[in-house]
């Protein structure tokens, strides 16, 4: 665990390690954190977590100790249309079949890593290893709403019609994000696609 | 109220901003130059972090309906009004704001502040993300009530600085980014000021998405930096080499395409200090008319 400033009133702590349990130790690190108070905001990223102190106040590194990875988190059962502008691409990519492909994917659990790129924007850990393909070179300049995406390690959908570079395998009509509410998923909540 | 009669080229309801929807992937938006809403604000005795409007590079023509005292502070624009004042706007009467003469934002405080409804607990616009929305003509603006009270000036403009103070970011790499003169480039809004330049790459790998804050320098891997704003995407891949500090933000948001902007190290204590400082003066330069 590394902390160090990033602002006169923000501090972020990294952990290192595999992506997986070093996004636990964010997790719980947050958790703690959010539960000791003193903070304007807990953010968490994929192997990271911002404090961020009040403007007015003399900013202190709070002893957190890590505690436990929270437990479960809310499932989220989504309904994913297959069939994405992209599925014959990472098909290709992977050397599987496109019905492959969507078995794999939609096979998967997944954790909300964190919330980011886009409000409501779900990084999702989990996406099966045969499916890990690099970003799209130039992104698209509008990709859909409840577009189901992957690059990397990761597996995403995008909330709103914003420009972006994941591959495009799907699409739902699930609603992410609500000006009223805030995201409808939260970073340590799980996930499956159902395919429908 | 205020009615719309022109908008301007991008004029936004902002205040402090929104705090504490960072996980939802919410940025916290809120006036780019807190000094200058803050300095409005206080003009017309508002609380210093009171809704105004935020007035980019051209602005709007407003009609008020009822006598209202407003004030204008930040970028010098062509305006009816002289800035840094507390001005009585009556009843039917119009307010026109041209053109930037130097910078790029200015803000415009009306006693009592705007009160459109607030969205996940603040008034700040952020557009793209669908919480508010410019303004547009013929909308009508909501302002709150006031207590009377006297008419108040700012005793002198904030002294002009040549460099803007950064700390180092927590991927700092020696790079040719302090010290130098960078170019606004014309990729400059509220998410990011992208300035012209190779500072040198400040690293191979991009970092797994961490949080960003704001005034956070980023590098792509065109070794041109982006000075992220308050509309900011809340995580970044790309390494932070350095952090604009509080007390110099409004130099990011003033600058304008073509400006030349000079970055200079600073630490975090000088950072506070720095702050605490500008705090005081600000607060120590308002005077009753």
């Amino acid at each position: 665990m590394r902390r160090t400033w990033t602002g006169e009133s923000e501090v972020i702590v990294t952990f290192d390690g595999e992506i997986e349990d070093a996004n636990t130790q964010a997790l719980a690190y947050a958790a703690a954190a959010r539960a000791s108070g003193g903070h304007d905001d807990v953010i968490v990223g994929a192997r990271s977590v911002m404090l961020v102190f009040p403007k007015n106040g003399v900013p202190r590194v709070p002893v957190v100790e890590p505690a436990r990875a929270p437990e479960g988190g809310r499932l989220h059962e989504i309904d994913v249309t297959y069939g994405g502008e992209d599925l014959d691409d990472v098909a290709e990519l992977t050397g599987l079949s496109a019905g492959d492909v969507v078995r794999a994917h939609a096979s998967a659990e997944y954790r909300v890593a964190f919330i980011g790129f886009s409000p409501g924007f779900p990084y999702l850990l989990g996406l099966p290893r045969r499916l890990h393909v690099p970003r799209l070179s130039t992104p698209r300049a509008r990709v859909p709403a409840g577009s189901v995406a992957i690059a990397d390690r990761y597996s995403g959908i995008y909330p709103d019609a914003t420009p972006g570079g994941w591959r495009l395998i799907g699409r739902t009509g699930m609603k992410l994000f609500d000006a009223g509410a805030g995201a409808s998923v939260q970073p340590g909540d799980r996930v499956h696609f159902v395919p429908r | 109220m205020i009615i719309v009669e022109s908008p301007g080229a991008l004029t936004l309801v902002q205040d402090a901003g929104r705090v504490g929807f960072g996980s939802h992937g919410v940025p916290p938006s809120g006036a780019f130059d807190p000094w200058s809403m803050r300095a409005a604000n206080l003009v017309v005795a508002n609380d210093g972090n009171a809704a105004v409007l935020e007035i980019t590079l051209r602005g709007p023509v407003l009609r008020f309906e009822h006598e209202h005292v407003v004030a204008l502070a930040g970028s010098r624009f062509d305006a009816d009004i002289e800035p840094g004042r507390a001005i009585v706007m009556r009843a039917g009467s119009t307010l026109r704001i041209g053109r930037a003469i130097d910078g790029a934002r200015c803000y415009l405080a009306v006693r009592g502040g705007i009160a459109t409804d607030t969205i996940l607990g603040a008034r700040s616009t952020h557009v793209t993300a669908g919480l508010g929305e410019p303004l547009r003509a013929n909308a009508m603006i909501a302002l709150g009530n006031a207590a009377p009270a006297g008419l108040r000036r700012l005793r002198s403009r904030p002294s002009q600085r040549d460099h803007v103070r950064a700390l180092k970011g927590p991927q700092w790499r020696e790079t040719t980014f302090f010290e130098r003169d960078l170019v606004v480039s014309t990729h400059a809004d509220r998410t990011g000021v992208r300035l012209d330049g190779d500072v040198g790459r400040a690293s191979d790998e991009e970092i797994d998405p961490e949080p960003a804050s704001l005034g956070a320098v980023q590098v792509p891997h065109d070794g041109s930096p982006i000075v992220l704003g308050p509309d900011r995407p809340i995580t970044g891949g790309y390494p932070k080499i350095a952090v604009v500090v509080r007390a110099d933000i409004d130099l990011i948001a003033r600058a304008r395409p073509g400006d030349t902007l000079r970055f200079v190290p600073c630490t975090v204590e000088h950072a506070r200090e720095a702050f605490a400082e500008r705090e005081r003066a600000l607060y120590a330069s308002v005077e009753e008319l």
